[in-house]
């Protein structure tokens, strides 16, 4: 189907590919998900539908060993997209994140600086063309040492520049029911993201937010929710990834 | 690399639409099973061979669809003989005495609470009182006892 700009954002979030269920890591099921996840942006990449993969955070902790297994995954993706010709776009969750002052989080092996592929690693709030007129404005979790205010953002957005055609966030939305990534998987703080400031500002933009496991639709905004039920709290979600048109 | 415009995706592998121009696509994830009284009769057996042998119809089930098991068993109901039997057989389980115990504590703390005589009684015999009523297991008992403990000194009781 052709879309108004002819793209298709294949959003996926939350991995947690460090998981552990019962005793059992769960790196083989989100593994499994995740390739087939960018096996589908692939494979559906074409002239007049481009992919783009875009991970909205929560890769991996950045303390257990297990997190040398999550980077290798997310790169590996990563190479695999941009092998392909798929953009890929990765926020930093706040699960991803380690406080240390030199802004260091889990997705910084995939992080080639821009130099030689379109595999972007967002940490600081940026706006992003992975395609001719196609603006991505990225809100990733705000850590501590690296802090930013969203609303400042979308506030001081220069007039003169047009419009985003996707905002992918990871931060908190104020008034959803929380779930087990506040009871089970709790890590950061809380800051939220500036929902009626960007429909005010950009109506009609899709707006899509990481951090929640439960897949839904909440106030506008999409959450495409974690790959596996990872959690007794999570018996009862149905994991998905989302495609949206661009 | 491209697709080209005749590499059209698999019609077996269709997005749900949930918004106009939003697709879902839903994962085969693995299920988490909760077994606890109301959907269980084994917490009724007392025999370890006739839970052994109960539990040992689950497990076909539970391993064809990759489940995790969490243990849910009414109060003072050991589920260690129900937990070792789905361990044996592969099956990822969790127990979950603790929150038997946490529910007591709460009831304990709201018992106490409302309590005229709390400060002749003391919360400790209180705790061992209910647990011996429900038949709690020793090692729950003793938990009780500890974060009582914590919480009363901290409580600067």
């Amino acid at each position: 189907m052709k879309t108004k700009l002819g793209i298709r954002a294949i959003v996926s979030s939350d991995w947690h590919a460090d998981a552990v269920t019962a005793g059992e890591e769960r790196y083989g099921d989100v593994a499994n998900a995740a390739r087939m996840i960018a096996a589908y942006a692939i494979s559906s990449n074409r002239l007049a539908s481009r992919s783009l993969f875009v991970f909205a955070g929560d890769l991996s902790n950045p303390d257990p060993p297990r997190c040398w297994r999550a980077s290798k995954l997310a790169t590996q993706i990563a190479r695999l997209l941009d092998a392909a010709g798929v953009p890929s776009i990765w926020l930093t969750g706040n699960h991803d994140v380690l406080e240390d002052g030199y802004g260091s989080h889990t997705l910084m092996p995939l992080d080639a600086g821009g130099v030689s592929s379109w595999t972007r690693v967002v940490a600081e709030p940026t706006t992003l063309h992975p395609y001719d007129g196609c603006c991505v404005l990225c809100f990733p979790y705000v850590p501590r040492s690296h802090g930013y205010d969203p609303e400042a953002v979308v506030r001081d957005w220069p007039a003169i520049v047009a419009p985003p055609a996707l905002i992918v966030g990871h931060l908190m939305i104020e008034g959803i029911s929380v779930g087990s990534e506040t009871k089970d998987f709790a890590r950061g703080r809380d800051v939220f993201l500036p929902i009626d400031a960007l429909a005010k500002k950009w109506p009609g933009v899709p707006i899509v937010n990481g951090h929640y496991h439960a897949g839904q639709l909440y106030r506008g905004v999409h959450i495409p929710g974690s790959l596996a039920r990872l959690t007794l709290g999570e018996a009862h979600n149905s994991p998905r990834f989302l495609e949206i048109d661009l | 690399m491209l697709g080209g415009e005749d590499a059209a995706p698999a019609d077996d592998f269709a997005g749900i639409p949930i918004a106009i121009g939003v697709r879902a696509f839903p994962i085969d994830a693995r299920p988490i099973e909760i077994v606890d009284a109301t959907t269980s009769d084994v917490w009724t057996l007392t025999d370890p061979h006739q839970i052994r042998w109960v539990v040992a119809e689950w497990i076909p089930r539970l391993k064809s669809i990759g489940a995790f098991v969490w243990l849910d068993p009414p109060r003072g109901i050991d589920p260690e003989v129900v937990a070792a039997r789905l361990r044996e057989a592969g099956v990822p389980v969790r127990v979950k005495p603790r929150e038997t115990a946490d529910a007591i504590l709460a009831e304990v703390a709201s018992v106490v609470a409302a309590s005229a005589d709390q400060t002749t009684r003391s919360m400790r015999e209180v705790v061992t009182e209910m647990a011996d009523e429900v038949d709690l297991p020793d090692a729950d008992t003793d938990y009780l006892h500890e974060i009582l403990d914590v919480a009363m000194t901290g409580a600067g009781l």
